[in-house]
């Protein structure tokens, strides 16, 4: 009898290994659930596969953006409004992944793991969004038929008023929606070659790193040698200081910083201001902006200096970037959802608010004089009347044939209008062009 | 009336769990109380007075470890005799070494009665009875307050259920729930005469039966009733196989007709029975139909605890009971309810494990079994397609995977708390009612009972294995092994099943899924337990009554 008791242990080996499969299930509920959860096919939040159990979505002004009536998914009655602001909303079958309808999913829903999809009044939470849709309308005729993003941001409080991608589409047309990349939100989910906008990091390190940035001077002959190869740069800039190098956009200048400064400190300051991070806005996972020199000889050295080499920059992070300049160093971070409601009109979330330092407040005022001299040298302030706009233009190279992509970045200064904003337009050729025109005419409709 | 449902499950969402933490401490704190401090049934006492204890009823007298009672002196044998309880009466047997009692040489199984005088290898031992030395000066608790619990959950679910179709109620539905605590009542009441009762294997069954109900109720009300038949059949069929099991001489003499006639009832349906989701398992009489396998089990877990439970008296019958095992696996493989084979397989490994087996020979039938598995799925391919989606439910969502990520889809949305019963979206997908029902009581019951219900067949292994830790005899140990083995491994292949953790295969959770074959025979599974938890007294009750 003894043996058969000790042989008894594989009844409760059995036991033991049930009872840890069921724990394992539950480990794997509590990672997965919220994505089984969300699957199309449940027909406690989606009907035949379409988004309906989620309360209305507006903008900060009380326009509806896009509501449950019926059964069904309604968005606003305006053409132009679905179509600047559907990348923000979403569509109803989670093509737009970072769009409300799936990243904020369980809030519109009102799920949560302690009640699942249940909720007394049987009905979704209702979100406030942050962006105006007058404004993310002219965004969208601005950018006209070219691809590209406006992100605008207040730099005081964090909100954005505008987040606008195209080519988009409008979710109220049965045709399949075209143009590439077209579910893509190119704000959050989009990385660009920097080109000149890179400067600024290169800039902010020297100010950074060395005493006398303000007063040093490099030589330009339309470029400069580097490790026996050839920089070249677009203009003769002769001795040039950091002042004016940022007002003439010097490469030479820029890229004998770089190496003044080393791949270490430029390193440590892009990563500063955001590159190699996995930044999110509003919980949202955002592209990551890449600055990586740490293998590269001096010459690519050099080049990732004024924003070539392998550089990439996310949209969103320079939006940050620009909002810690403006706001002398501490960034606000950028949120979209202003308040969640439920269906009784409880506020159940306020917005998330969060900052970052990023530079001093000293170096953040003279990084934004030199911006400021520069949109006054180069882009023509009365464009921007009023605003006192400081930016910086860049031109993404793409290869051999292609037209480049055009970058405007930047901030007003005038305490009436605290935005920061970054354009890039795709291949439409030089910064001082297509997205200084766009970003002017977006920037006009905020006065 | 049925204004008041959103209301009233808005609150009482929550208390169901609360009761359910409740009812789940009462019983660990009754399982720790009634840890059983085994005394000893008899004793052989030396010239000296050193008293050699006996607490079972079958053990081998040898010299070494491997024997229950060591007598380590030269002479004795290392299996010299066995001592077994059997008929109401306690014999001695030789093995292989010479005994004699009261002087008389003893070559075959012999009479013992206390005070005999037993000769072993020149030494005289005493026979001799044994009084309780750790008797209990306070009762432990029997779980009545896990029952005033459990009665107060039932109440709850049954409102619940109710008032959310208060307007068309089959009035069944509450007399059902009437139903069942009256006669859970009823029996803890009556238990309350007999000696050493406790509710351990009773509450976490009963919370099981009170989730079943409650779905069937929720789920398909037209079944109900059948419902309630078939567990009526199955309370009688508990209560007359506890009784049965008590007389060990007529079980023996019934094992080969039941063994035939279990085996005509498989090969009878496998070839002649009617086809229900992909298996022909089932067997139609009139407008009745009944799973063959479910009844079966329960005599396949009862042929391996005789089979196998003599330890030496005869050549025990081995290859009897696997040629037999093997025909019955080859019946539910004809049927192609694989998840049935599984299961017939893992109890009768249980039992061969328990019988002493040697592990090579454990270890190739199990290798056996995983080329014959091979072989089959090399010759079958159509076999292993169907479960081609195990572990990627999720690439095959709308085909293979279906039903697994519908399952685990409703039961991420029913959060902790749950819809409520009837509410969910599962249940109309085709065998959410027992293959899925896992799912349906996440999405409608919450995780956290669904939870509870996987945690009380944990309870009722645990305490399984505690009664075979307890048990006094080889066909207590045995049968109760199969039948914990049994009622673990089912629940894991339909849970784990249901969510892609292991192939789904179509087996019921006890008591939980819909259906009246499976819970009759999960009824009369628990006779096992309840039949070795009575046992333990019964040699003692047979001095008692002298
Ligand atoms: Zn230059």
């Amino acid at each position: 009898m003894n043996r058969v008791i000790k042989r008894s242990f594989i009844v409760i080996l059995v036991v033991v290994l049930f009872a840890a499969g069921v724990f394992g299930y539950y480990f794997s509920l509590t990672l997965n659930g919220e994505g089984w959860m969300s699957y199309p096919a449940n027909k406690h939040i989606y009907t035949n596969g379409v988004l309906t159990k989620a309360g209305a979505i507006t903008d900060r002004n009380g326009v509806v953006l896009a509501k449950t009536e019926n059964g069904t998914r309604v968005y606003n009655s305006k053409k132009s409004i679905r179509k600047a602001t559907i990348h923000a909303v979403g569509d109803t079958k989670g093509f737009i992944s970072t769009g409300m309808h799936s990243a904020y999913l369980n809030e519109l829903c009102g799920y949560d793991a302690v009640n699942g999809v249940y909720n007394l009044s049987g009905k979704g939470n209702n979100l406030e969004l942050t962006i105006d849709s007058s404004v993310s309308v002219a965004a969208l005729n601005a950018l006209g038929s070219y691809s590209g993003t406006v992100g605008i941001y207040n730099y005081k409080t964090g909100e954005i008023v505008c987040m606008v991608s195209t080519p988009t589409f409008d979710p109220n047309s049965n045709d399949t929606p075209s143009g590439k990349g077209v579910y893509v939100n190119r704000l959050l989910s989009g990385v660009y070659a920097p080109g000149s906008i890179f400067k600024l990091v290169t800039a902010l390190s020297a100010l950074e790193n060395i005493n006398t940035a303000t007063t040093m001077h490099f030589k330009c002959n339309h470029g400069v040698t580097i490790a026996g190869e050839w920089l070249s740069c677009l203009g003769r800039h002769n001795n040039i200081s950091l002042d004016s190098a940022l007002k003439h956009s010097c490469n030479a200048f820029f890229a004998q910083t770089a190496l003044e400064l080393g791949r270490g400190d430029l390193t440590a300051t892009a990563e500063k201001v955001g590159f190699n991070k996995s930044l999110k806005m509003d919980g949202i996972p955002c592209a990551t902006s890449k600055y990586e020199v740490s293998d590269s000889n001096d010459i690519d050295f050099g080049w990732s200096g004024i924003g070539q080499h392998n550089d990439l920059v996310n949209p969103y992070q320079y939006l940050c970037f620009m909002g810690g300049i403006a706001n002398g160093g501490e960034s606000i971070s950028p949120y979209l959802v202003k308040k969640i409601t439920d269906a009784n009109g409880r506020t159940i979330k306020k917005a998330n608010r969060d900052s970052t330092k990023m530079m001093s407040e000293k170096n953040a005022t003279l990084l934004a004089s030199m911006m400021r001299n520069n949109v006054k040298l180069n882009y023509g302030d009365s464009r921007f009347k009023g605003l006192e706009v400081c930016g910086k233009t860049g031109t993404a190279e793409v290869g051999d044939k292609s037209t480049p992509h055009s970058w405007f970045v930047g901030f007003c200064k005038n305490e009436k209008t605290p935005y920061a904003f970054t354009v890039i337009v795709e291949n439409a050729g030089a910064g001082n062009g297509a997205a200084t025109r766009i970003a002017a005419a977006v920037l006009k409709t905020l006065k | 009336m049925s204004g008041i449902y959103p209301y009233f499950f808005a609150v009482s969402r929550w208390v169901t769990p609360l009761l359910t933490v409740a009812i789940a401490l009462l019983w660990v704190s009754c399982f720790i109380k009634n840890k059983k401090v085994s005394s000893p049934l008899a004793a052989l006492v030396t010239r000296d007075g050193i008293s050699l204890d006996i607490y079972a009823m079958e053990i081998i007298i040898g010299r070494y470890k491997s024997a229950d009672l060591i007598i380590p002196i030269n002479g004795v044998e290392k299996r010299h005799a066995l001592l077994c309880f059997e008929k109401g009466h306690w014999h001695i047997a030789p093995i292989m070494g010479k005994i004699a009692v009261n002087l008389q040489n003893v070559s075959r199984m012999a009479p013992l009665e206390y005070g005999d005088k037993i000769s072993i290898a020149g030494q005289i031992l005493t026979f001799k009875y044994k009084e309780d030395e750790n008797i209990l000066s306070k009762r432990p608790p029997s779980g009545g307050l896990a029952l005033i619990f459990l009665t107060l959950f039932q109440i709850i679910v049954a409102l619940q259920i109710c008032l959310n179709v208060w307007n068309n109620l089959d009035p069944l539905i509450p007399a059902a729930f009437l139903l069942l605590i009256v006669g859970q009542w009823a029996y803890f009441l009556v238990g309350q005469n007999i000696k050493n009762f406790k509710m351990l294997l009773e509450i976490p069954a009963l919370y099981l039966i009170t989730l079943g109900l409650s779905l069937v109720s929720a789920l398909s009300p037209d079944q109900l009733l059948k419902q309630i038949i078939c567990f009526g059949i199955g309370l009688v069929g508990f209560i007359l196989l506890t009784f049965i099991l008590k007389y060990r001489g007529f079980v023996i003499k019934a094992q080969r007709v039941v063994m035939v006639l279990s085996l005509a009832l498989l090969y009878y349906t496998a070839f002649f029975g009617t086809k229900i989701n992909s298996a022909r398992n089932w067997l139609s009489i009139g407008s009745f139909s009944f799973q063959p396998s479910e009844i079966v089990k329960v005599a396949f877990v009862a042929m391996g605890g005789i089979s196998l439970y003599i330890l030496t008296k005869k050549p025990a019958r081995r290859i009897e009971f696997l040629v037999y095992c093997l025909l019955s696996m080859g019946a539910l493989a004809i049927m192609l309810d694989f998840g049935a084979v599984a299961i017939f397989f893992v109890i009768m490994l249980t039992a061969l494990t328990l019988r002493l087996e040697s592990p090579i020979i454990i270890s190739g039938i199990f290798g056996a079994a995983v080329v014959g598995a091979g072989g089959i799925i090399l010759l079958y391919p159509y076999i292993a397609r169907r479960f081609g989606a195990w572990l990627h439910a999720w690439d095959y969502a709308d085909s293979l995977g279906y039903q697994q990520t519908r399952t685990m889809m409703s039961f991420a949305s029913g959060g902790m708390l749950g819809v409520g019963p009837g509410n969910g979206n599962l249940k109309n997908i085709a065998a959410a009612e027992t293959d899925l029902i896992f799912g349906v009581l996440g999405e409608e019951f919450g995780a956290i009972i669904a939870l509870a219900a996987a945690l009380s067949v944990v309870a009722i292994g645990i305490y399984g294995f505690r009664l075979i830790k307890n048990s006094t005899c080889l066909f207590d140990a045995v049968t109760v092994g199969g039948a914990t083995v049994q009622i673990i491994f089912q629940t894991a292949l339909n849970i784990f099943g249901s969510v892609d953790i292991l192939p789904l295969t179509g087996v019921t959770f006890i008591f939980v899924s819909i259906g009246g074959s499976s819970l009759i025979s999960a009824l009369m599974m628990l006779s096992f337990f309840k039949s070795a938890e009575l046992h333990k007294q019964s040699s003692k009750q047979w001095r008692d009554s002298e």
